[in-house]
């Protein structure tokens, strides 16, 4: 296996919030490609859609039929739920692994389903197979694939990846573990500010 | 940070470097000059003197420790200390504490840290110091080392093979609030036999302390929250001061010549200099650069005489089989310890090989080499990505330390040799054992599990009654994976590995037990002393870190029914007696998110 892609191609760019950091965001390694979502609206994904944001991604295809109509609903869950302690802006971005068959009006047929439709900063989105997967490949939601096998949909992550791209702190957990877990989860992981600063508001 | 300025002092350290590209890994032995990251990083390996870890000295704390200056909510200790140092518990009373408590300070706070020399890489530090500074206890001298976090990140602090009350034990949410400092109370007391005697059997003698902290414990090792301690018992110092064993200390409270700590951990590199941390990578981060106490690649001059090397596998994901060699040719040695514990016998070996957590304690003999001899640590196991290793092959080997061999015979060296007797061992024996659990580590949608099921601060898994013999069963069923299995509490003896007898150099105490791809490991273990909560988990930080992790908590038996009492866990909330957590009531309503 190759050493992994060095997440510094941009250089050194110095980071106030991460004085102890390491790598550079995680946007700036994601492909610079344009994704359309289930409103059908192109969105650049790097940086209209995570850099320098919270953001919390899960990734489906609309022909699952067992698990990934479960994950919407476990996700919904955590939306409110993040909704009701959050004032702060995050986004939740839903990938389709299936881009080939997942258009855009078939994204917005299942979100509507599942009753996820309606948030405006809950995405949901497809586009050019060959840019859908290097997007999937940068966020590791994809099993590694033999050599010369095909990539299945069904084999993609269970995984709900959250994150805030500007402390460079992420995280992931099963979609499947359940929805306090994971909106607090990303409350911890993704935390907008210091935590010795909302720790020590706490003891005021 | 001032890179241009590294990048000038580098770039005139080697005449032989030579330009390489980004990234590529480590170059077999005997290679000239290993570039990291980028050109200007590049050092020559083997002409850093290996730094020896200096020691932590005693304090005098203030307020001291148990008042009620310094109790829970405390301004000055906010999460107090183990109420196991107040009551009359076993650990606390006095016969049992032969020698005055020690008192130490430790400070968690960013720093820089050379691991390559010139290049001041950020890092975490305890006071400032990667890896930190050595913590030297004795049986029967309880420690309180009141740690105060500097750095603006959740921390809680692991004594890896130590025996101690929950409230000190590293529980992942039993945190050390940025700003707040913890009172770890280390009795050092030792487990009683059925007799009440103390059980000197299981004493302890090379532990290390690490960060521990929910989800950020890879994170915060890998920038340098490790540190070891080493502990003698009167067994030991009988077998030191009869000249069988190396002494443990130098003259004057120095650190010893001839029984040194090796940490290992592979690291990885930014352009600018900084550690390469990649917050996606969820199988285990691997480095390129192989580092020993902090420095990439250092060399050490030998007498001709034995040494107690104590080596720790503090690397995140990285497998290592090692071994001593001279011009290709290896060199046999002596194993005296796995994880925390001395062998029964000194073991001839001629290879160690080791999982993260683990440490292995041997001797090696200079005295055969004339002045002038260079010898190595070599690492022979080759690992690409943190799954597994890929398997041992000597054309992968890579230098970790050079040995330097000068002087004469030393007249007069240490007895140890094949066979030599250490510490005794009374094996348990499965029928002891009042209740068998079976812990199946699986990976399943890219999620790491046990059982089925993430690791929850708000239930207990597992609720063994205090004083029980347990048998433990491992299986690793996640399909092309390691998972060294490290429970707290207690240490364990492995009975069987996929259904054989060990090799002899794990059949006797372990505290991280080697549970490669697809293995099955048996192993007893007593718990006692301490009652619960204590976690189970997976030494891969990164695996760890993504709730590769189970709680069990022991509980003590009513003495007005005889049945075993409550779990603390009602499955919904962390419910935690704050005397036992260190955390005000009030902090776990306010942010719940840090209790998940």
């Amino acid at each position: 296996m190759a050493a992994p892609e060095a997440s510094t191609s941009a250089g050194f760019r110095p980071r106030p919030r991460e004085r102890v950091g390491a790598a550079g965001a995680v946007s700036a390694r994601l492909p610079d490609v344009v994704l359309r979502n289930h409103r059908d609206e192109p969105r650049r994904l790097r940086e209209e859609l995570v850099a320098g944001q919270r953001v919390l991604l899960s990734f489906l295809y609309t022909r699952c039929e067992e698990v990934c109509p479960r994950t919407v609903e476990q996700l919904r869950e955590v939306y409110h739920h993040l909704r009701a302690r959050e004032t702060g802006p995050f986004r939740f971005l839903t990938l389709s692994v299936d881009p080939a068959y997942d258009t855009p009006e078939r994204l917005l047929r299942y979100a509507v389903r599942r009753g996820a439709a309606g948030f405006p900063d809950w995405e949901f989105l497809t586009g050019e197979p060959a840019d859908v997967a290097a997007v999937l490949r940068a966020w590791r939601a994809v099993e590694p694939v033999e050599p010369g096998g095909v990539e299945d949909p069904s084999s993609h992550t269970g995984m709900v990846v959250l994150g805030n791209d500007a402390t460079h702190r992420w995280s992931a957990i099963a979609a499947g573990a359940g929805p306090d877990l994971i909106a607090n989860l990303f409350l911890r992981v993704a935390r907008p500010g210091s935590l010795g600063a909302s720790l020590a508001r706490t003891a005021e | 940070m001032t890179p241009l300025t590294r990048r000038t002092f580098l770039a005139g350290s080697s005449a032989a470097a030579v330009a390489f590209p980004h990234l590529q890994l480590v170059p077999k032995a005997g290679a000239a000059a290993v570039p990291v990251g980028a050109p200007s990083l590049r050092y020559v390996p083997h002409t850093t003197p290996l730094p020896i870890p200096g020691r932590l000295a005693p304090t005098t704390l203030n307020p001291a420790p148990g008042t009620p200056e310094a109790a829970v909510g405390s301004a000055a200790v906010y999460h107090g200390i183990a109420p196991e140092y107040q009551r009359g518990h076993p650990a606390g009373v006095k016969e049992r504490a032969r020698y005055p408590e020690k008192h130490y300070r430790l400070e968690m706070r960013e720093t820089t840290h050379q691991w390559i020399p010139g290049v001041d890489t950020p890092a975490l530090g305890y006071n400032g110091i990667v890896p930190g500074p050595l913590l030297r206890a004795r049986i029967g001298e309880p420690a309180v080392v009141r740690v105060t976090n500097r750095a603006d990140v959740e921390a809680s602090l692991h004594l890896h093979g130590g025996h101690n009350p929950a409230h000190a034990d590293g529980h992942p949410c039993f945190y050390i609030f940025p700003g707040r400092s913890r009172d770890y109370y280390y009795p050092f007391a030792l487990p009683l036999s059925a007799d009440g005697q103390p059980d000197v059997e299981h004493a302890v003698s090379t532990l290390w302390y690490h960060d521990h902290g929910n989800d950020v414990t890879a994170r915060n090792v890998m920038f340098g929250l490790a540190g070891l301690c080493l502990v003698t018992d009167d067994l030991e110092e009988r077998l030191i001061a009869d000249r069988v064993l190396p002494p443990i200390d130098g003259p004057g409270g120095a650190p010893s010549a001839y029984d040194i700590p090796l940490a290992l951990i592979d690291q990885a590199f930014n352009r600018d200099g900084s550690l390469r941390w990649d917050p996606l990578d969820f199988d285990g981060r691997i480095g390129d650069v192989p580092t020993v106490n902090g420095v990439a690649q250092p060399f050490l001059a030998v007498e001709r005489r034995k040494y107690r090397f104590r080596l720790l596998c503090s690397s995140l994901a990285r497998v290592y089989h090692l071994r001593i060699v001279r011009g290709g040719t290896a060199v046999p040695f002596l194993q005296i310890a796995n994880d925390a514990f001395l062998l029964p016998q000194a073991e001839p070996v001629s290879s160690v090989e080791f999982v993260p957590g683990n440490r292995a304690d041997i001797i090696v003999d200079f005295s055969a080499f004339p002045a002038g001899t260079e010898l190595y640590l070599q690492n022979i196991m080759e690992q690409t990505n943190g799954r597994k290793p890929k398997g041992v092959d000597p054309r992968a080997a890579v230098n970790l330390l050079k040995f330097v061999v000068s002087g004469g015979v030393v007249p007069n060296d240490v007895t140890v040799a094949a066979g030599t007797p250490l510490r005794p061992l009374t094996p348990l024996h499965p029928s002891e054992a009042t209740a068998t659990r079976r812990w199946s580590f699986e990976r399943r949608k890219g999620a790491w599990m046990i059982n089925e099921d993430f690791w929850s601060p708000f239930r207990s898994q597992a609720t063994p009654v205090l004083g029980a013999v347990e048998r433990w069963i491992f299986e690793n069923k996640s399909g092309g994976w390691w998972h060294p299995a490290h429970p707290h509490l207690e240490g364990h003896q492995i009975i069987s590995i996929n259904g054989r007898t060990p090799p002899r150099t794990l059949r006797y105490h372990s505290d991280t037990s080697p549970l490669a791809d697809g293995m099955t490991i048996e192993i007893l273990l007593h718990l006692r002393t301490y009652t619960g909560p204590f976690v189970m988990h997976c030494h891969n930080n990164n695996h760890e870190d993504m709730r590769m992790m189970v709680q069990f908590e022991t509980v003590a038996r009513d003495p007005a029914t005889g049945r075993p009492r409550p779990s603390l866990f009602n499955g919904r909330t962390f419910s935690v007696p704050p005397a036992i957590s260190g955390i005000p009531a009030a902090d776990v309503a306010a942010h719940p998110e840090l209790f998940t």
